[in-house]
């Protein structure tokens, strides 16, 4: 395999991995735009692990993980008060506290980056997302499916009807965090080098959107998402300049129509999703 | 004698000053089949919010089978027997029917157990197989593997109510449930529930259509303002001068 191939390929799999980090919170209808800070701190949990203490590889995957989950315990009760835009607000701001948290830290190396010694190949990464996407799709034929569309719908019902809409929510933080974590393993040991300009708050949003256009309503949907995100880029290569330009007039025509993503049920018949979308905005 | 099903007393209910439910006080006896009915805005669907816990009382006391259930968090009220339906539907339209029935049994989903079957994929067992046997009661278990949003109203209607059957609740209470539907689908509906009412359940039922209502329900209780002005059978209650004025005074403005 290339150089190059293995590249994107493993990137791929980190944009999966990511992916499912950003679609737990959307499937309950949430926006956790600090994904990228959760990255974070999996990729310098595992590359300090690896690095000072001499933890093999996968270890240094489960620490980033354990400690990504605690964290986000940790931080979930002040920020799972806030809903909507306001919830957003608090990832956000979380998401520049730990990124300048990192930027401060000299045991890292501070701005000036943090080599990572223990090198993953494609496998490992391979591997990781293969077992993140399985146990993702499982969970989809499970009755956790069911829960998380119906707090996205209608919290309010879902309550009357049992459902603990905190713990479900609190769930969904600290898994979507762990994941992040994974992703954020998978990148540091694969780059061998992290810095913490790259977990901004504009990689959170990345992956949200591509997630959006593969489908919030799918297990599926991150995946397809990732898929695009990782190779749409590389096809448009020959159109230079323009290729992100293209890009992102994609992503505006997809939430515009088609908000539900590329995974779900599509419309039949010539210009119902059109029609779709002027009834939508009566 | 057993203990009411369900038992309100000096219930009372204010929305920034406004009286919406003031002083309510009904029971309703365990098999009975209770109608609640009022004119447009008379407080009936937030009664049925404070029993099931969406807003806590202002004053009085919710009671389910001997047990005080206004003090308890929403979320467990189902566990006291207690399941619903809602006037405007309220379904998970993007789920499949048969999922949307499954959700009706969350309350009884403890621990992490519940979670990990893969129903999805074991076919016709488990939850699947109750959610469908649910679903056949009220003969809609053809519509199980549509999606919820794109079924007419009286079905989604139904729905609902076979969502609130897979709680095993003892006690329905349904918000308008021949809404929309024509006379044959609403004597068909009664024939289900007369069947469930047979088989042990209680009823509580919000309706307008008192052809309905006369089908189904031994006794009913009539909220004007907020207020209880009658209760009694239909045919005392249309004798009721309170309740002709009430009917007749809001319809004429
Ligand atoms: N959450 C709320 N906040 C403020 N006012 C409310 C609220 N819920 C209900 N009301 C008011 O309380 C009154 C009674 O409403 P309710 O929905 O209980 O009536 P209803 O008897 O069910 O009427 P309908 O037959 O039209 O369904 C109405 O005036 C309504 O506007
Ligand atoms: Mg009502």
């Amino acid at each position: 395999m290339t150089g190059y191939l293995e590249g994107i390929l493993v990137v791929l799999c980190i944009n999966a991995v990511l992916g499912y980090a950003a679609y737990l919170p959307l499937s309950i209808g949430q926006i956790n735009l600090g994904i990228a800070g959760f990255m974070a701190i999996g990729a310098y949990t595992s590359a300090i692990v690896t690095n000072e203490l001499g933890f093999p590889l996968i270890l240094g995957l489960f620490s980033a993980i354990a400690v990504a989950a605690v964290a986000a315990a940790l931080i979930a009760y002040p920020v799972l008060r806030t809903t909507g835009i306001y919830l957003a607000f608090a990832t956000f701001a979380l998401n520049e506290i730990v990124r300048s948290l990192f930027l401060n830290i000299e045991l890292v190396g501070g701005a000036a980056g943090y080599p990572v010694a223990v090198y993953s190949g494609i496998l490992f990464p391979a591997l990781v997302a293969a077992v993140v996407t399985l146990l993702m799709v499982y969970s989809g034929a499970t009755r956790a499916h069911i829960v998380l569309a119906s707090v996205r719908r209608d919290e309010a019902v879902s309550d009357l009807f049992g459902v603990n809409i905190r713990l479900v929510q609190l769930i969904v933080f600290v898994v979507s965090a762990g994941l992040a974590a994974a992703g954020g393993s998978l990148y540091a040991h694969y780059f061998s080098f992290i810095e913490a300009q790259h977990f901004t708050v504009f990689l959170s949003i990345t992956t949200i959107l591509y997630v959006v256009v593969g489908g919030t309503r799918s297990v599926w949907g991150p995946i397809v998402g990732a898929l695009i995100y990782t190779f749409l880029p590389e096809l448009l290569r020959d159109s230079g300049e323009w290729r992100f330009v293209i890009f992102s007039a994609l992503i505006i025509a997809f939430i515009a129509f088609r908000p539900e993503g590329i995974v779900a049920p599509w419309p039949s018949g010539p210009g119902s999703l059109v029609a779709r979308w002027v009834g939508r905005s009566r | 004698m057993s203990a009411p099903a369900l038992e309100l007393a000096g219930v009372c209910k204010s929305f920034g000053g406004l009286s919406v439910v003031h002083d309510v006080s009904f029971s309703v006896a365990q098999g009975e089949r209770v109608a609640l009915i009022g004119p447009n805005g008379a407080g009936k669907t937030t009664v049925f919010n404070l029993i099931t816990g969406v807003y806590p009382v202002d004053a009085g006391r919710v009671t389910a089978s001997d047990r005080r259930i206004d003090e308890l968090p929403s979320r467990k009220r189902i566990e006291a027997g207690i399941a619903r339906t809602f006037q405007n539907i309220r379904l998970v339209p993007e789920l499949d029917v048969i999922d949307n029935v499954i959700l009706g049994e969350q309350s009884l989903c403890k621990g992490i157990r519940p979670y990990l079957a893969p129903i999805r994929w074991l076919g016709d067992s488990g939850a699947r197989a109750q959610a469908r046997s649910v679903l056949a009661e009220i003969d809609l278990q053809r519509f199980d593997r549509q999606k919820a949003g794109g079924l007419p109203y009286g079905i989604r209607k139904q729905i609902e109510i076979a969502r609130a059957l897979m709680a095993g609740p003892s006690i329905l209470l349904l918000d308008e449930p021949a809404a929309g539907l024509n006379a044959e689908e609403a004597a068909e509906l009664s024939r289900v529930l007369l069947k469930l009412s047979d088989a042990g359940l209680t009823l509580l039922i919000i309706e307008h259509d008192m052809h309905f209502v006369d089908q189904l329900c031994d006794h009913t209780i009539v909220l004007n303002f907020g207020r209880k002005i009658a209760e009694g059978t239909l045919a005392e209650i249309r004798r009721d001068p309170l309740v002709r004025e009430a009917y007749i005074g809001r319809s004429e403005h």
